[in-house]
């Protein structure tokens, strides 16, 4: 069996155990069924860690290519957003890939451009969701639990794309103090999350000897 | 019951915190790990309920609910600034 925890780097340097140690303890303290389903762990291999997962390209449409899912970006796998996302994106892309076989926008520099601002502008949501769930996870409680259930619902469900941002999302990138501007050029499609600036928020920082 | 008594009787009875029967006025709530995020919520409604007060959501930051004192503290500057 192959598993995994994902943590805030600091978490782990806070531990000082060795990656095997932690992983251990992890499984047997994370959670109560866990714990019932793998009552000894037993490592058959060298436990290993991945320091940041997470990437975003710019540009991920042009004349001749256009990207989908995680071919362009991944955040977190905590809430297993991706294969949803990945397929909305396809549903996204095929009319505009079809009307551009068809002969349209063939003389625009990219003619598949709205595309590319749609699929930023549904998955900074998520980034932004799941920064404060990590950042302010305080926050994330009362936001989630009570002052914006229905709207995190949509959320989750994976109403992303539409009818955001939210007065919840809205909520989280206040707490994240961030801004999502959308205009001029593609510059909104440079990765502005913490994972990518660590100086916004300790927890992703990490030193490389230990992880 | 003062603002301390009242903060303190709900965390030790409603709040769970094993079989503790007494914390201190400058006991971390948080980075001890004595409350997790869920159980902070429930303070955070019993708060605004009790005290008759609105906490803002730029004020729910731990910084704000590290120990009782911080949380009297709290408190009261929001009675006075109503």
């Amino acid at each position: 069996m192959s598993v995994g925890v994902v943590i805030p780097a600091a978490y782990f340097l806070e531990k000082k155990e060795s990656k095997a140690d932690f992983l251990t303890r992890e499984l047997h303290e994370l959670n109560p069924e866990m714990r019932r389903r793998i009552p000894e762990v037993k490592l058959v291999e060298e436990t290993r860690s991945i320091k940041n997962y997470s990437y975003q390209v710019k540009r991920i449409t042009g004349k001749g290519y256009i990207c989908i899912g995680n071919a362009h970006r991944f955040i977190d796998p905590i809430f297993s957003f991706g294969l949803y996302v990945t397929m909305k994106e396809a549903q996204l892309m095929a009319p505009l890939v079809k009307a551009y076989l068809e002969g349209a926008l063939r003389d625009d520099p990219n003619p598949f451009a709205a595309y590319q601002l749609a699929c930023e502008q549904g998955i900074d949501v998520m980034e932004d969701v799941l920064d404060t769930f990590w950042e302010q996870p305080f926050a994330f409680a009362a936001f989630v639990h009570a002052r914006y259930t229905p709207l995190m619902m949509d959320v989750f469900a994976g109403r992303i794309y539409e009818h955001q941002p939210s007065e919840a999302v809205l909520a989280f990138r206040g707490m994240l103090q961030r801004e999502r501007p959308y205009t001029g050029e593609d510059d909104y499609s440079i990765p502005i999350g913490s994972r990518y600036h660590p100086e916004r928020a300790p927890i992703w920082v990490a030193d490389e000897t230990d992880t | 019951m003062s603002t301390q008594s009242l903060v303190e009787s709900f965390i030790i009875d409603e709040l769970p915190l094993g079989n503790r029967t007494l914390i201190g006025p400058d006991e971390s709530l948080i980075s001890s790990q004595n409350l997790d995020s869920l159980a902070l919520l429930r303070l955070i409604l019993f708060l605004e309920e009790q005290f008759g007060i609105t906490i803002e959501d730029g004020e729910l930051i731990p910084d704000n609910f590290q120990t009782i004192n911080y949380i009297k503290s709290f408190i009261a500057n929001k009675q006075t600034v109503r």
